[in-house]
């Protein structure tokens, strides 16, 4: 699951780098997803921890 | 005044657990014994593993510097005063959010509160060197000021969370100093030299007071790492880009050439005799 995570945010990434053509979309397209892809493996090792 | 955000009985119980675990994986204590001592050694910090770490701490580096990237774009800070005043805002945010973060969520060695508590360190030091009035806009005074302000700001980060890399940034950025005063090469080695020199002495007094086996760790690895740094300062060269290193190099370039030749016109010589 945290590879799929990984794998996607640098789909992700690859892909806007493709279509955003200016700065401030790639930083807001950085705040966006960042902080998701923290709580994502957060929650996922949380739950991971936790055996559920 | 206590400086550091952890309390020493967690420091210790964190240090003891790691000694605990590497006797276990030496053979020196069995599982169960194991178990005790985590059992007797709770701590109430949350700790992650080295990869997830290493990932938040990419990811929180994004964010941030994201954050600070867009809002400079947005609003076209430009003036002097906005600009101090910014870059403070942001290194004061970051700063208090790292602390918040190991304070009231018990993040230790999280990666995340690492990354924030870093990243608030350029914009400090940028914020207070834009603030300050400079006389003469120097360089030397620029470039001296700012080695020092990152070596302080990253010495109270060590202090503060107890990160060993921001002391070790910290005594990298102060070691540039001698390299900003326009001393002659042997002088800044020797300057530098005596300056590690100095704070390992300093370090190896500081320890024989101390009591703490964290504390003692951390100094221990400290003084290993100057101790490897204090030869290495007397090999260090200039740069390419340095204009005092090109004097040396054309001398040594010339006079390879010159034996160049010396040793064709040695050949001809021999060729014409033969």
């Amino acid at each position: 699951m945290l590879y799929a995570i990984l794998y996607g945010f640098a789909g992700l990434t690859s892909l806007a780098l493709r279509y955003i053509d200016s700065t401030g979309a790639m930083f807001l397209y950085g705040i966006g997803t960042s902080p998701a892809v923290i709580l994502l493996i957060f929650t996922l090792s949380r739950r991971y921890r936790e055996g559920a | 005044m206590r400086l550091g955000i952890y309390t020493d009985s967690q420091e210790e119980k964190i240090f003891a657990r790691r000694v605990a675990k590497a006797w276990a994986r030496s053979g020196l204590i069995t599982e169960a014994q194991l178990e005790f001592i985590n059992g007797r050694t709770v701590h109430g910090l949350n700790q992650t593993n080295v990869f997830f770490r290493l990932l938040f701490f990419l990811f929180t580096g994004i964010c941030v510097t994201a954050v600070v990237g867009l809002y400079f774009r947005l609003f076209k800070v430009r003036g002097t005063a906005a600009l101090a005043a910014s870059a403070l805002f942001f290194g004061a945010l970051s700063y208090a959010l790292a602390a918040f973060l190991a304070r009231r969520k018990s993040f230790y060695r999280y990666g995340i509160e690492e990354a924030l508590a870093l990243c608030s360190v350029p914009p400090v030091c940028r914020g207070i060197l834009t603030a300050l009035p400079v006389p003469d806009h120097s360089r030397l005074w620029y470039d001296t000021s700012i080695s020092l302000l990152i070596a302080a700001a990253f010495f109270r980060v060590y202090l503060r969370f107890g990160f060993l890399y921001a002391a070790v940034l910290s005594i990298a950025s102060a070691s540039a100093v001698p390299f900003h005063l326009s001393l002659p090469p042997a002088a800044e080695k020797i300057v530098l030299a005596a300056a590690l020199a100095a704070i390992l002495l300093t370090s190896i007094r500081a320890e024989g007071s101390e009591t703490r086996d964290f504390a003692r760790e951390r100094s221990a690895a400290l003084q290993g790492m100057l101790l490897k740094g204090l030869p290495g300062t007397q090999a260090l060269r200039p740069g390419p880009g340095d204009p005092r290193g090109r004097d040396d190099r054309c001398r040594r370039r010339s006079r390879a050439l010159a034996q160049e030749q010396a040793g064709g016109d040695e050949k001809r010589v021999h060729g014409a005799a033969s």
